[in-house]
C-alpha cells in the first residue's frame, strides 16, 4: 500500500501513473525546437548521436514518469510503448511493434520523434503520420498501466515540416 | 531453351538464398530459464516473443515477412513460470508460421519458409561504434555498402525509425563509447553480435509486400 507501514519497517510501493512533460536543458516545457536536416545528424536530448546521414525532421521531448502524488519513479523499470490509431501518407502500413526499454534510475526520460530517410534521399512533400502512444511501466514482474496517452503528428504536410505532440489523457 | 533454364537457374537462385535457414547450433543451456508474465492476449508475434523473452537475461530477434500492409495478430496463451524452451514452442505452435532457434547465443525466431535474402548478405568489416547505442548500430548495418546494394537490388523501401525513448541522467557525464568490430560477417549475425554484446534486448526485423511495394522496419525493439 502506498506509503503504509508494516511495524517498525516504513514501506513504500512505487505505482507509477503518469508522465509528465518537464523542463530540461534543451527542451524549455518538455519541448525542444523542430530540427529539420537535409543530410544530417538526428541526436538525442543528452546529446548522444543515434542516427546519421538523414533527411528529415525530429524533435526532441522530455518527461518524467511519475506516481499520483508527483514523485518521480526511481528504480528498476521497463517502459513500454505501444501504438495505435496510426495512419500515413507514406504508405498503408499499420503501427510498428510496441516497444521496450529497460530503465534504472529515475523516472527521467526523454522522447525523440522522427519522420525521415537515408540521404541524400528526402521524404515527399506530403509524407506524414500519426498515432497514438499509451505506455506501462513493468517493476518486479508487475505491471502499471500509464493513464497518459501522446498523440503525435509528425512529418512533411504540404510541404511545412512539423512534428506536434499532444497530450491527450493527462 | 537458354532463357528458360536462365529462368530455372534464376528461380533456384532465389529459392536458395530465402529458404536458407539459421544455423543449427547446440542450444545453450536456456532451460533453467522461466517466463516472467502470463501472456494471454491476441497481438503480433514480435510482442509476444518479447514477453516470452522478457527478464530471462537472453536476447534475441525476431523475423516477420507479412504479405500484406498489417502485422498478423495472433491469440498467445503462455503461462508464467513455464521454461523458456517450452515457452518458445507454445508460443511458435500458436503462430504457426516461424520456428525457433538460438544463434550465437541469441534466441530467435524465423519464419518456417527462410530467412529473408538481405539477412543473409554479408559485410566483410564493420566498426560499430558503440555497442550500447543499438539505435547507431542499426543505422550503420543499413549504410554499410553490401546492405545499401542488397536494399537496392531487392527494391526495399527502409520505413523511418521508431527511435523511442532514452533516459535522461542530468549532471552525469556521457558513458565512454564502446566500440567493437565484426567480421565477415552476415546481417543477421551482426545483429545476433550486437544483442548478445550489449545482453538482455531484442531486435525485430518486418517485411512487408504491401500494395505491390516491399518494405522493410529494422529496429531493436527492446533496449
Amino acid at each position: 500500500m502506498n506509503g503504509q507501514t508494516s511495524g517498525s519497517i516504513g514501506f513504500h510501493v512505487q505505482i507509477p501513473t503518469k508522465l509528465v512533460r518537464i523542463d530540461y536543458p534543451g527542451a524549455p516545457g518538455g519541448i525542444g525546437p523542430l530540427n529539420v536536416i537535409a543530410d544530417g545528424n538526428v541526436v538525442s536530448l543528452g546529446g548522444t548521436v543515434l542516427l546519421t546521414h538523414q533527411c528529415g525532421v525530429y524533435r526532441n521531448y522530455a518527461f518524467d514518469i511519475e506516481e499520483a502524488n508527483g514523485t518521480s519513479i526511481n528504480g528498476t523499470y521497463a517502459w513500454t510503448e505501444s501504438f495505435s490509431n496510426y495512419s500515413t501518407t507514406v504508405s498503408a502500413l499499420g503501427p510498428p511493434a510496441p516497444r521496450t526499454f529497460n530503465f534504472s534510475g529515475s523516472g527521467l526520460v526523454s522522447d525523440i520523434q522522427f519522420l525521415g530517410t537515408t540521404a541524400p534521399t528526402c521524404p515527399g512533400s506530403n509524407d506524414n503520420e500519426s498515432f497514438d502512444m499509451s505506455f506501462s511501466v513493468t517493476i518486479g514482474g508487475v505491471t502499471f498501466p500509464i493513464s497518459t496517452m501522446v498523440h503525435i503528428s509528425h512529418g512533411y504536410f504540404t510541404g511545412t515540416p512539423r512534428v506536434d505532440s499532444t497530450i491527450t489523457t493527462p | 531453351m537458354h532463357l528458360k533454364n536462365l529462368l530455372l537457374a534464376a528461380f533456384l537462385i532465389t529459392a536458395d538464398s530465402y529458404l536458407q535457414k539459421p544455423p543449427e547450433q547446440p542450444r545453450p543451456d536456456i532451460g533453467e530459464a522461466q517466463t516472467s508474465r502470463e501472456i494471454s492476449d491476441k497481438t503480433a508475434l514480435q510482442n509476444a516473443f518479447v514477453q516470452v523473452l522478457a527478464d530471462t537475461g537472453y536476447a534475441g530477434g525476431v523475423i516477420t515477412v507479412t504479405h500484406g500492409c498489417q502485422m498478423d495478430t495472433k491469440r498467445f496463451h503462455i503461462p508464467k513460470g513455464m521454461r523458456l524452451p517450452h515457452a518458445l514452442d507454445e508460443l511458435t505452435a500458436s503462430d504457426g508460421k516461424h520456428e525457433w532457434r538460438v544463434s550465437n547465443g541469441a534466441v530467435v525466431v524465423f519464419p518456417t519458409e527462410g530467412m529473408p535474402a538481405l539477412l543473409q548478405t554479408r559485410i566483410q568489416e564493420i566498426q560499430i561504434q558503440d555497442k550500447n547505442n543499438l539505435t547507431l548500430a542499426v543505422n550503420q548495418l543499413l549504410q554499410a555498402k553490401p546492405i545499401r546494394d542488397e536494399i537496392a537490388v531487392l527494391r526495399l523501401q527502409l520505413i523511418s525509425p521508431e527511435i523511442g525513448f532514452q533516459q535522461l541522467t542530468p549532471g552525469d557525464s556521457k558513458p565512454e563509447p564502446q566500440p567493437f568490430l565484426l567480421h565477415d560477417t552476415s546481417l543477421f549475425d551482426a545483429l545476433n553480435r550486437i544483442a548478445t554484446e550489449h545482453g538482455n534486448v531484442a531486435w525485430s526485423y518486418d517485411e512487408f509486400d504491401c500494395k505491390g511495394s516491399k518494405r522493410l522496419r529494422l529496429d531493436f525493439i527492446v533496449k
